[in-house]
């Protein structure tokens, strides 16, 4: 027997609209970015199926380019060179058919979160003394605070602007040289090239398994925010959306160790044993070879420029 | 046909003579977390060339039953003989017996999203006999060929995370017949299939069947088990075999079913089909 109430009609009053349209909430806007993010940046191979540059050299040797260049940006001292490198990087992304504003957005992303917010005060005589290029603020008067002494001129110098510059510089390229490497790689050819490269093979299978349960996941998240969606008839305070968030990270965390052991079993299932072996082992060819010594060569010319500029 | 239908707890699912079992299971206990359990004194053979389905409610540890044949889960009590082999985590560690087990045996999960890890449909295919030691040539040719058994040739290039759960089922099968195991196991195969593919599924059994593949098919789908079943092992919601024999005894024993919770009391069910 059902009760009572849910034999009787709903007694709300039908859908109509009334006032102001409402508007997608912070939460939806995150889940809905993440989801299509994931989907772009990890799960989807087209880039890496384009007949471009980069996608036609063999893995080993593109891995082995693309690291060669990212030392080179990490041990030049000079931010033209390292300019010179991210400008390069663009044009490298050019010859692969890889949009410069997918990669430059990609990148202009977390550069200011990570970088930013170090380079900032850098550029400050507070951090970098030396010469003053102009006044941010006046203080008034010089303050002592801990091992700091704040000047009574708050300015950008021309040495913290270089190593602001430098600083940027070198993560602006290398997350766009890394970028550059899984958008124009299929991601199990680039795991075969980790491994060729001696990477550990414990670190190859949790990079092999996080990419191969993100989708489930990713999917997860989203159907659970529809279902909650469904069933929402007014909208939670901010706190509220907070703490469901939270409570949804931890049922996630628990499902993907699930499906972590699950995944490994239909792997070992199918004989995986760590070895990842792919269908056709691309073989270094001449074309290969020749790409490699370019990039050493672009490298070494790199690195003779920055002594002596 | 058998006839050594057993009914009750502890009941053994062996038949009378018969070849050499693949495999033996002897009171067999199994637990999750040491607590919820899912097996509890399984006794069981599988011989070569039959098609054994697994009869069994939701949660009566079907599935468990099949991880164990296939060697991804170990009994806490009891023992599990593959080949005449007792499967423990250290043997199958060992290369030779590893690369042997898994050529022999395939397991076609009931998930197909977690069996489905590939960028492309044929590189799904290709994983197993990669694996195996197949070179890429022979992989991509017998993916082909197990490609276009199935009927889905078309869709080699396509990325198995975006198919609808029909072709990500047959793509799954099709991912473990590219290793030729002469022992498959089908978890739940038609679960959430439409109605063709349950059909379609049927006669990929039968066919498979008379090649002599060796099938142990776990299922509460009943029509499936008339269809392609040689044997019948019913599992009761006490995670024991409750009875096991010919199928059109199992299937006709009304009070069996509805007391496996294969049919409901009211249900108007009748054998044949």
């Amino acid at each position: 027997m059902i009760p009572s109430w849910l034999g009787k009609s709903n007694p709300a009053p039908a859908p109509t609209m009334r006032g102001d349209v409402g508007r997608v909430t912070f939460l939806e806007k995150t889940i809905a970015a993440t989801a299509a993010f994931t989907e772009s940046a990890f799960l989807n191979d087209s880039l890496a199926d384009r007949h471009g540059l980069l996608q036609v050299v063999e893995p080993r040797c593109k891995l082995a380019a693309i690291l060669a260049l990212i030392i080179t940006t990490s041990f030049a001292r000079s931010p033209l060179v390292v300019w010179g490198i991210y400008g390069f990087t663009l044009f490298l992304a050019a010859l692969s058919r890889v949009g410069g504003r997918l990669i430059t957005r990609r990148v202009w992303l977390f550069v200011p979160l990570f970088a930013g917010v170090i380079a900032l005060p850098a550029m400050c005589n507070v951090i970098t003394p030396g010469e003053p290029l102009f006044v941010v603020t006046h203080l008034g008067k010089v303050r002592e605070i801990g091992p700091y002494r704040i000047p009574a001129e708050l300015t950008v110098t021309r040495q913290g602007l270089l190593s602001a510059a430098l600083l940027v510089g070198r993560v602006a390229a290398s997350v766009s040289l890394a970028g550059l490497l899984t958008l124009t790689t299929r991601w199990d050819r680039l795991l075969g090239a980790l491994r060729l490269a001696r990477v550990p093979q414990l670190f190859i299978l949790t990079l092999a398994m996080t990419y191969r349960y993100l989708a489930l996941l990713v999917g997860t998240a989203a159907e659970m925010h529809e279902a909650r969606l469904s069933r929402t008839v007014r909208y939670l305070s901010s706190g509220k959306e907070r703490q469901w968030v939270a409570s949804r990270m931890g049922f996630l965390f628990r499902k993907s160790w699930c499906l972590s052991q699950e995944i490994h079993a239909a792997m070992l299932a199918r004989g995986f044993d760590g070895e990842i072996r792919t269908l056709d082992p691309q073989r270094v060819t001449g074309r290969d070879v020749s790409f490699l010594a370019a990039m050493l060569a672009v490298c070494g010319g790199m690195m003779a420029v920055d002594r002596f500029v | 046909m058998e006839q050594d239908r057993t009914r009750g707890v502890g009941a053994n699912g062996d038949g009378g003579a018969a070849p050499c079992p693949l495999f033996e299971l002897a009171g067999v206990h199994y637990s999750y977390h040491g607590a919820i359990p899912a097996l509890a004194g399984i006794d069981l053979a599988v011989r070569a060339g039959e098609s054994l389905v697994v009869l069994g409610a939701n949660g009566c540890g079907k599935s468990t039953l099949l991880k164990l044949l296939d060697g991804l889960l170990f009994p806490d009590a009891g023992e599990v003989k593959a080949f005449g082999t007792r499967l423990s985590e250290a043997i199958l560690e060992t290369d030779d017996f590893r690369r042997r087990f898994r050529s022999r045996v395939g397991l076609v999960f009931q998930n197909p999203d977690i069996q489905l890890f590939c960028s492309t449909v044929l590189e799904e295919v290709a994983f197993g006999p990669l694996q195996l030691g197949l070179s890429p040539g022979e992989a991509a040719a017998r993916a082909g060929d197990v490609l276009g058994l199935l009927g889905i040739g078309a869709l080699r290039d396509r990325s198995p995370l975006f198919l609808s759960g029909g072709e990500k089922k047959k793509v799954a099968i099709a991912s473990v017949l590219s290793m030729n195991p002469d022992v498959l196991l089908f978890d739940e195969p038609t679960a959430t299939l439409d109605p063709r593919t349950c059909h379609w599924f049927g006669e990929l059994a039968l066919t498979l069947a008379q090649s002599g593949k060796t099938l142990v098919t776990a299922t509460h789908n009943l029509h499936l088990a008339e269809r392609i079943a040689t044997r019948i092992l019913v599992m009761g919601e006490d995670h024991r075999v409750t009875a096991a024999g010919d199928p059109a005894a199992i299937l006709a024993d009304r009070a069996l079913l509805v007391g496996a919770n294969l049919i409901h009391a009211k249900e108007p069910f009748r054998f044949p089909i």
